[in-house]
Order: structure tokens, then C-alpha cells, then sequence
């Protein structure tokens, strides 16, 4: 397995704090990986550099052979690294379908001129799109609410609608930013299911979860990230009998009954 | 029933454009069929910034500056380089469609009041660049006898046809990915990026095209009106077109259409009440934007339509 994602000593500062010290973290082709830490440990801002919201002021994100920090969120997308945010962000005025389309995007070779002409190119991809989409709402099962607002469908079906949204781009790494948190337990479930699905198609994934169980399910590798800093990595039980994650994450007085569960 | 209104819905747009287009034959007098023509003119401004702003969120109280600049490009070329006019129709969209990309810039970086200040900043230099560059514009004396396409009626019908094809581009552009692109930029700047939407690009594409239209009602308005003077180009006027943008629904082509005919047609039709006209003027819009709601077209079809057949079942 050859590496896709390599974050090679990222560094990001926000005034005098460093949120992110000196990260590694590797992603291969084909893994779920996991990548936890307690809460403000740097989990998402490690996402946000690697997506290109921040641009690290030290340290390289090697995607694919080719150093992609400091581009441009879109371009990087374009590159091929999907995600889904913490906080839900779907374009509310728009619908299921809409909102679906809208991962589409850079795949599009439409231009404006194809558009106001109605050219046959525009044509043809439309019928592909339109199909595409269903596909990916009939693979993430929402193809039954595709004309719903997004203001009418429930939580958890957001959180799953990000996930397909993100698979409309194709990408070849799919970055999931707590995507458990707030579901309940049958969704939960539902949900391991569709990354584990998505992952059979060849698309690695980056996993960011509070939900032990959630990682513990998916996981083939996991990074423990504490105060910016990667303290422990490996598999799910390495890493949960490793002291120094008992004693950042899990904390100190509980941290042996968790062990053994 | 319900399929027969869906088509009429659809297809609203055409119907509305159908009736403007018979209004000649009714014979108006010369000043009402003027009413008329200018509000075909503000209803491509209104287009305009149905995309710039219904669409994409973007702000801008300058675009009575935009207007400017397409309709004294066609008269100063027509007028003192003799151009053709309909090469100046050509190329005054193009000329706006460039400055359209320079007020882009700003909006990269300048969100909401931010960047209404500076669409306002832009309208006024673009004004008092007119009342000062006398040699060319004529300054505060204006310009006089510019050469229309066309005389009486037939500009009519041509503006009619620019304004359908107009129109029909807002309509495609709403349904494409790149109107999805806007919509996304309006919601969400942030989360746009992130799924892979080049904020920036869709920015200026959007100021662009908004830009083009308003040039060509820049042309429409020299071609009416015969004579330019930068008082046609106040913040006064921007703020209009404000206005029948909202009162059209922000994001509805053939709101937008109907609402800039009638804020048009407002003032004149209520002349008859001298002193007071313009108390009542504000008066009506006030009473419109409180109930507007009630007049929402899509609710009244959607109570006039049948039962689901699944709600007559229950």
C-alpha cells in the first residue's frame, strides 16, 4: 500500500498558541484511519490544514505525491480530498438533490456559455449528474427524501446527506469530522455501516471521533492527539493501553476500568 | 387541474411578457408607453441584481453607476467617434462588464455593510467622473441627441426581446450548478469553498454578468431618453432598483420583471395627487412589504392545487 496522505510536521499557530505542534500522520490507500484526542487537542484544526482552511506555517501535507499546503480549499477538493464538517453545512434554501449536485461541482466542465445556451454538452452531463446523484442518495439511503428541504429532514440524515455530498466530488481521501457525534445508536450503526461501504469502493478515509466505539468498529490505525501534540499511534487497543493516552483522553482515575472494557 | 397550473407557473414569465408585448396595440398615449419602456429598461437592472444579489448575496447600491458608464459609452461612441450603434450595443455591455470585474475585487475580501459602502463609493465616483469630465460627457450640461437603434415601437419590441433573453438566462442560470454555485456563496461563503466552489471565481463571474445587463439598460436608457445627465445616476436611483429587486422576491425573474413595471409606473400613475404623491408612493410600498407574504404566488397556487392523494386518503 502506497502512502495517499502524509502530514509531514505541520505546525499551526494561532497568535501565541499552537494548535497543531509538529503533527505526523500518514493515510494509505485504502485504510480507515482514526484520529482522536480530548476535547480542543487539535483534532479539526489538524483537518482545516490539511483541507486548506489554515495553511500550516510549518511542515508539508503530501496528497497523492504532490505538497498541496497553502493551496486553495477548491483546489485541494479538486485534488481529491472530500470532508463533512462537525457542525452541519448544507445550503439550507436548496434541497436534498440540490445540495447533492453542489459536491458535484468540480467535476463540472460546464461553463457559463454551455449553460445559457443549453448546448448538448450540457445536456448529456446533466442526464449523467441526475443519475449520479441518485446513485450516491440510493447508496447513502436517502433517495426517498431527495426533494425534501433541508430545514425538514432530521439530524441525523444531514450528517449522512454531508457524507454523500462529499462523494459527489469522487475523492480519493474522505476527511469525517465527528461524524457520530449527536446521532443515536441505531443511526450510529447505519452510519459505521456506510463508511464501511464507502471504504470497499477504494476510498481512504480519515476518521475524527469522540465515540470510542465508532473508531474502534472502523479503524485500522489510529493517532492520539493531545494539546496540538501526537502522543500515541497504532492500532485501537495499542493505543487505549498506551499510559500516556490513558492519562490525556481518557483521564488518569478512569482510565483502567476503560481499558479493559 | 393541478397540472394545468403548473404549467401556467412555469411558464408565468412568458405570459407576463406576452401581455407587456401587447400593450401597443392598445394604443397608450406617447408619455404611459414611455413609463412602459423605462420600466422594461429597470427590469433588466433588475435582472441584474436578482443574480448579483438574490443569487449570490453580493450588495451593491452602485448600480446606477454601472448603468452610467454602458449608456455614456454608447453615446459618447456613437456621438462623438461615430460609431455604429449597434456596434456601441455590442461593446458598451463588454466596456461594463469589465468595470463590473474591477468592483468584483473589492468583494473578495469585504462582506455586507462593508461592501455596500464601497458599491456606493463606486456609484458616486462614477458620477461625479461624469459631472467633472466635461469635455467628454458634457458634465452637468449633459449630452444631447443621441442616435437610437431604432424609432418609436420597434425599439420597443426590440427592448421586449432583450429583455425575454434576458430573462431566460436568469431562468438558466437559477437551475444550473453555477446558480447552485451562487446560492451556495450566499448560504455559506466558508462551506462553499471547502466543497470545492472557487468563491472568487463565482464572485466575479456573478458581478460580470450582473454588470452586462446592467450596461445594456445603460444603452436602453440612452437610446429612450435621447439625452444623458448624471442626475439620471444618483444613489436615489440604486436605491430604487433596490427596491423593486425586494419587492420583486430577491430571487424570482418574473417578480423582478413585474415589480420594476410597476415602482416604474408608480409614481406617474399617482401624479394626480400633486403634493401628496409621493407621501402615498412610500405609503404603498410600506403596505406592500408588510403583506406581501400574502400575496406569494407560490402559496396561493399551492392552495388553489388539489389534495395530495395521500392526504385524501387520511
Amino acid at each position: 500500500m502506497s502512502s495517499l496522505l502524509k502530514v509531514d510536521k505541520a505546525v499551526k499557530r494561532f497568535g501565541g498558541i499552537t494548535a497543531v505542534d509538529g503533527v505526523e500522520l500518514e493515510v494509505k490507500e485504502g485504510q480507515v484511519v482514526g484520529l482522536i484526542g480530548p476535547n480542543g487537542s487539535g483534532k479539526t484544526t489538524v483537518l482545516n490544514v490539511i483541507t486548506g482552511v489554515y495553511k500550516p506555517e510549518e511542515g508539508k501535507i503530501i496528497f497523492n505525491g504532490e505538497e498541496i499546503q497553502g493551496m486553495a480549499p477548491h483546489t485541494i477538493v479538486e485534488k481529491g480530498i472530500g470532508r463533512t464538517f462537525q457542525n452541519i453545512r448544507l445550503i439550507n434554501s436548496q434541497t436534498v438533490f440540490d445540495n447533492v449536485w453542489l459536491g458535484h461541482h468540480v467535476n463540472s466542465k460546464l461553463n457559463i456559455f454551455d449553460i445559457i445556451l443549453k448546448t448538448r454538452r450540457e445536456k448529456e452531463e446533466l442526464k449523467q449528474v441526475r443519475e449520479e446523484i441518485e446513485e450516491v442518495l440510493d447508496f447513502i439511503g436517502l433517495l426517498s427524501i431527495k426533494d425534501e428541504y433541508i430545514g425538514n429532514i432530521p439530524y441525523g440524515q444531514k450528517k449522512i446527506l454531508e457524507i454523500g455530498r462529499a462523494l459527489m466530488a469522487k475523492p480519493k481521501l474522505l476527511l469525517l469530522d465527528e461524524p457520530a457525534a449527536g446521532l443515536n445508536n441505531t443511526e450510529s450503526k447505519e452510519l459505521v455501516q456506510i463508511v464501511k461501504k464507502i471504504n470497499q469502493k477504494g476510498i481512504s478515509i480519515l476518521l475524527i471521533e469522540h465515540e470510542m466505539e465508532f473508531v474502534q468498529g472502523l479503524a485500522e490505525r489510529v493517532y492520539v492527539l493531545d494539546h496540538g501534540k501526537k502522543i500515541a499511534e497504532g492500532t485501537f487497543a495499542e493505543c487505549t493501553n498506551n499510559p500516556l493516552v490513558i492519562e490525556a483522553y481518557l483521564g488518569t482515575g478512569r482510565g483502567d476500568k476503560n481499558a479493559e472494557n | 387541474m393541478n397540472k394545468a397550473l403548473k404549467i401556467l407557473k412555469d411558464n408565468f414569465i412568458y405570459l407576463a411578457f406576452i401581455v407587456v408585448g401587447l400593450l401597443p396595440v392598445f394604443g397608450l398615449p406617447n408619455y404611459q408607453f414611455y413609463i412602459v419602456e423605462r420600466g422594461m429598461q429597470n427590469a433588466l437592472v433588475v435582472l441584474s441584481l436578482v443574480i448579483l444579489l438574490g443569487f449570490t448575496g453580493q450588495l451593491s447600491l452602485g448600480h446606477a453607476g454601472l448603468v452610467a458608464v454602458g449608456a455614456y459609452f454608447y453615446a459618447i461612441t456613437v456621438k462623438n467617434y461615430g460609431f455604429s450603434p449597434w456596434i456601441s450595443l455590442i461593446l458598451a455591455p463588454v466596456v461594463t462588464g469589465l468595470v463590473g470585474m474591477l468592483l468584483a475585487i473589492p468583494s473578495f475580501k469585504l462582506r455586507g455593510p462593508f461592501l455596500v459602502v464601497n458599491t456606493i463609493a463606486f456609484g458616486e465616483i462614477v458620477r461625479i467622473l461624469i459631472l467633472n469630465a466635461v469635455d467628454f460627457t458634457g458634465g452637468p450640461f449633459g449630452l444631447k441627441g443621441i442616435k437610437p437603434l431604432f424609432s418609436g415601437v420597434y425599439l420597443y419590441y426590440f427592448m421586449l426581446v432583450v429583455v425575454l433573453i434576458f430573462a431566460i438566462v436568469t431562468l438558466r442560470i437559477n437551475k444550473s450548478h453555477i446558480g447552485l454555485a451562487f446560492k451556495a456563496i450566499r448560504d455559506d461563503e466558508v462551506a462553499a469553498e471547502i466543497i470545492g466552489v472557487d468563491v472568487k471565481k463565482y464572485k466575479l463571474l456573478s458581478f460580470v454578468i450582473s454588470s452586462i445587463f446592467a450596461g445594456v439598460s445603460g444603452v436602453f436608457f440612452a437610446n429612450l431618453t435621447g439625452y444623458l445627465n448624471p442626475d439620471s445616476f444618483t444613489f436615489e436611483i440604486s436605491s430604487t432598483y433596490l427596491l423593486m429587486v425586494v419587492m420583486g422576491g430577491m430571487t424570482s425573474t418574473t417578480g423582478g420583471f413585474l415589480s420594476a413595471l410597476l415602482v416604474t409606473a408608480l409614481p406617474e400613475v399617482l401624479r394626480f395627487l400633486a403634493d401628496y404623491r409621493m407621501v402615498i408612493y412610500g405609503l404603498i410600498l410600506l403596505i406592500y412589504i408588510r403583506f406581501y407574504k400574502v400575496l406569494d404566488i407560490k402559496k396561493i397556487f399551492s392552495k388553489l392545487n388539489f389534495k395530495k392523494g395521500s392526504e385524501v386518503v387520511e
